[in-house]
């Protein structure tokens, strides 16, 4: 055991930091779901369960300043970012304390203080925006790396190929991630095109790309440093085809008929979560005092989650008219008789 | 496979020194003068004109003598040169019919003065030229600002709405883009989420279709999801009456009327184009700024120097009259104004809408219940077109002030034709005489 411990290449904390946040994505996520089922709440839910390595390591590599951005499934993001799953679950409940006030829903997070510019519910409409703020911090003669995050399906969409090509002609720093869960909601990648190797689609471009393991929060970690130091460096963008999985079905009402209970167990032997525990466990990295408080506070942090999102108030009739324009005062949005 | 050899600038320069210093409009003319001077007895689209004159290897047989000349003297393949020359100014798709149609029309356009612009030095400017003006001033205004657009950068703009500008601002603020809407759009929204303001150029409006999605669903609802405003504004070169077929002439403002989140701004002259346009960059949300085709080069007139802005949802009321009201925008408001010249002085009203959202409401029921007859007239489509909107206003606030049903006028529902015969008949200008005396009859 002591010479395993030897060859970790991560702290301590940067384990425990993963094994709690992942676990915290999971276990809040499971809750949703169950709260979605008693139909607490309604609208979408596209859960992320399985998929939690490549936002934890994503999380774990970026800078500080860097951009997030994603597509729909976006409710683990904040999460790996430091941001207390309450207001998630608000969003979630359309609530006026969600992230975007009740007006958004499950495919709508945001939290500009972390750097997470969105939860997009368009499939692959996020990829330019992504390279578009990429450009603003070449601009800005920054450092900063945007990670744009799609899934498979995605890359199927024109937008990808036309922003690989503007991200390469401008060598925007910018680190593409495939989630790449297999499914296109119930259509596999096999069954999108005759490409099933997504690395490939950054060929034509000459961009780098890679495949990773996405199960594994340090192989997505070290992918990710190596992508977005290619982008510090001014080289431009990295395409990662991270293969990951999820457990669940796309959302709340799939019947899953296009894949088996033994592809979905073969993954789950390789669960990202369990990973973690076990080398934690294996290299004596903390007690089972300290785990089970790790435990505790994902529980505590999941119950007051609920809690704040069912005690919170809904959003107010007038929030109907604002946010449409910048301008509180638009008065071009509706008839004036009905103003409030 | 057409290559610049010499570049426009000298071209231009030279042949606006042999025409003596006559404005490039009077180009036009020149190529009327093909009908009397000894060229053809009848009348050619340009487009045909030279396609003759490549197959012809540089013969000067139907192409103006003193341009030909002018043309030959700073290069010796003219053939090439004049195509270019043409396409850089959007030249190569009017027909001879259209281009003495648009000629007779500038000279027709007398805009009554209401004085919404700033006084003080005034210079005469055709529309192109308030808005090469008006984004010279943004972009000297707004140091944040970015152009993305195809060939917008040392070419220009297929319009030259951006000429000079590498020049001045650099071509990292003046962008060339590939040709991809969706993703400059998307780019765009990515630079204003992160700081920065972004202009995009359709180089058609047409093509906007390919960008529906980053600006109905992305830049129209960004704010509405979390409050991050999309700071970009869409320029959009529209409109029919240039012979330019059915997906280079289209008016697509009704798209974005409708969509909830985004502004749509459409002048009819040039000083309300740059006053507009700099409002449209002071706007923090998403604006489409349509510009017609037509009217870049057929419309000019005194526009204010140095830095000015128009509001939003104040609409010109540009004559008036007692019997009858005719809403519009974009180049209907020339059509209107024409048409107004028909009637005794006082009896027509026109008003230039100038923004559609925001909308000025109060102007059109003020007029509308001074009159009590109300024609609603635009260009695009009749059908689902923005006057179906006006029409319902109208309807639900003026009801019991009106002598007449309310009245809308638009373009055929149909594709827009190429042909200029088949174009004008397409276009509601060419039903607007016969409504407009219905309506004063009833």
């Amino acid at each position: 055991m002591a010479t395993r411990k030897k060859k970790l290449k991560y702290s301590t904390e940067q384990y425990l930091k993963w094994y709690e946040s992942m676990l915290l994505m999971r276990k809040i996520e499971e809750k949703a779901g169950q709260l979605y089922t008693m139909q607490k709440f309604g609208g979408f839910c596209h859960l992320y369960i399985g998929q939690e390595a490549v936002v934890a390591g994503t999380a774990s590599a970026a800078n500080k300043d860097d951009k997030h951005m994603t597509a729909y499934r976006d409710h683990a993001h904040p999460i790996a970012l430091g941001v207390h799953p309450k207001y998630m679950m608000a969003e979630l409940y359309g609530k006026s304390t969600g992230m975007s006030k009740g007006k958004g829903g499950s495919m709508h997070m945001f939290h500009k203080e972390v750097n997470l510019m969105g939860g997009h519910g368009i499939v692959g409409a996020q990829i330019g925006m992504g390279a578009g703020i990429a450009f603003a911090e070449k601009y800005n003669g920054t450092t900063n790396v945007c990670y744009t995050s799609m899934g498979d399906g995605a890359t199927r969409q024109g937008m990808l190929h036309e922003t690989f090509n503007l991200a390469m002609l401008w060598k925007l720093p910018v680190v593409f991630i495939i989630e790449n869960n297999n499914y296109a909601m119930g259509t596999s990648v096999e069954r999108t095109s005759n490409v099933h190797d997504l690395t490939k689609l950054a060929a034509s471009y000459e961009m780098p790309a890679e495949a990773v393991n996405g199960m594994r929060v340090e192989d997505v970690h070290e992918a990710i440093e190596r992508a977005a130091e290619r982008a510090r460096k001014g080289d431009g963008p990295t395409l990662l085809d991270i293969r990951t999985y999820r457990y669940k079905g796309h959302s709340m009402s799939d019947p899953q008929k296009y894949r088996s209970k033994e592809e979905v167990n073969e993954f789950k032997e390789q669960d990202p979560i369990l990973w973690v525990l076990n080398t934690i466990k294996q290299n004596k990295l903390a007690t089972d005092e300290e785990l089970d408080a790790i435990t505790k506070r994902v529980k505590d942090m999941v119950e007051e989650s609920v809690k704040f999102a069912e005690e919170s108030p809904l959003p107010e009739g007038k929030e109907l008219y604002e946010d449409v324009y910048v301008e509180p005062d638009y008065p071009y949005v509706m008839d004036n008789k009905f103003r409030p | 496979m057409c290559t610049v050899k010499t570049s426009f600038s000298t071209i231009k320069k030279v042949y606006c020194a042999e025409m003596k210093n006559r404005i490039f409009r009077d180009f036009f003319e020149v190529m009327s003068l093909l009908k009397g001077g000894g060229g053809r007895a009848q009348w050619r689209p340009l487009l045909d004109e030279l396609d003759t004159l490549s197959e012809a290897g540089n013969t000067p047989e139907f192409v103006h003598l003193l341009l030909f000349q002018c043309l030959k003297k700073i290069d010796s393949s003219p053939a090439i040169n004049i195509v270019i020359f043409m396409m850089q100014h959007w030249v190569l798709c009017f027909s001879a019919f259209q281009t003495k149609y648009l000629t007779e029309n500038a000279k027709s356009h007398v805009r009554p003065r209401h004085e919404t612009t700033p006084s003080g030095n005034k210079t005469e400017k055709r529309f192109i030229d308030a808005v090469h003006d008006a984004l010279d001033q943004a972009m000297t205004k707004h140091n944040n600002l970015v152009l993305m657009g195809q060939d917008i950068a040392d070419y220009g703009g297929v319009f030259k709405a951006t000429e000079g500008f590498t020049d001045k601002y650099g071509k990292d603020r003046v962008r060339n883009t590939p040709l991809c809407e969706s993703a400059i759009l998307g780019a765009g929204l990515g630079l204003t989420i992160n700081g920065y303001k972004a202009m995009v150029e359709m180089q058609f409006a047409d093509f906007v279709s390919e960008g529906i999605t980053q600006i109905c669903n992305n830049l129209a609802k960004i704010h509405w999801r979390w409050g991050q405003n999309a700071d970009v504004v869409v320029r959009m070169p529209t409109g029919a009456g240039v012979a330019a077929g059915p997906y280079h002439s289209q008016s697509t403002e009704a798209w974005f009327a409708h969509t909830p989140g985004l502004k749509v701004a459409y002048p009819a002259f040039p000083a309300d184009a740059k006053g507009l346009l700099l409002r449209a960059f002071e706007d923090p949300n998403p604006v489409l700024f349509f510009e017609h085709k037509a009217l870049y080069r057929s419309v000019s007139e005194e526009v204010a120097e140095g830095y000015y802005s128009l509001p939003f949802g104040k609409a010109n009321v540009l004559t008036t009259g007692s019997e009858l009201t005719i809403v519009t925008y974009g180049l209907g408001v020339h059509w209107a104004l024409e048409e107004a010249k028909n009637h005794p002085e006082g009896v027509v009203e026109v008003i230039d809408l100038r923004t559609l959202v925001p909308l000025d409401e109060e102007t059109i029921y003020a007029s509308v219940n001074k009159t009590g007859k109300v024609l609603v007239l635009h260009e695009d489509v009749a059908r689902g077109g923005f006057g179906g909107e006006l029409v319902a206003l109208i309807n639900e606030h003026c009801f019991e002030q009106l002598d007449a049903p309310v009245k809308r006028l638009g373009s055929l529902n149909t594709a827009v034709p190429f042909a200029p015969e088949l174009e004008q008949g397409f276009l509601a200008k060419s039903k607007l005489s016969e409504t407009v005396n219905s309506l004063l009859d009833y």
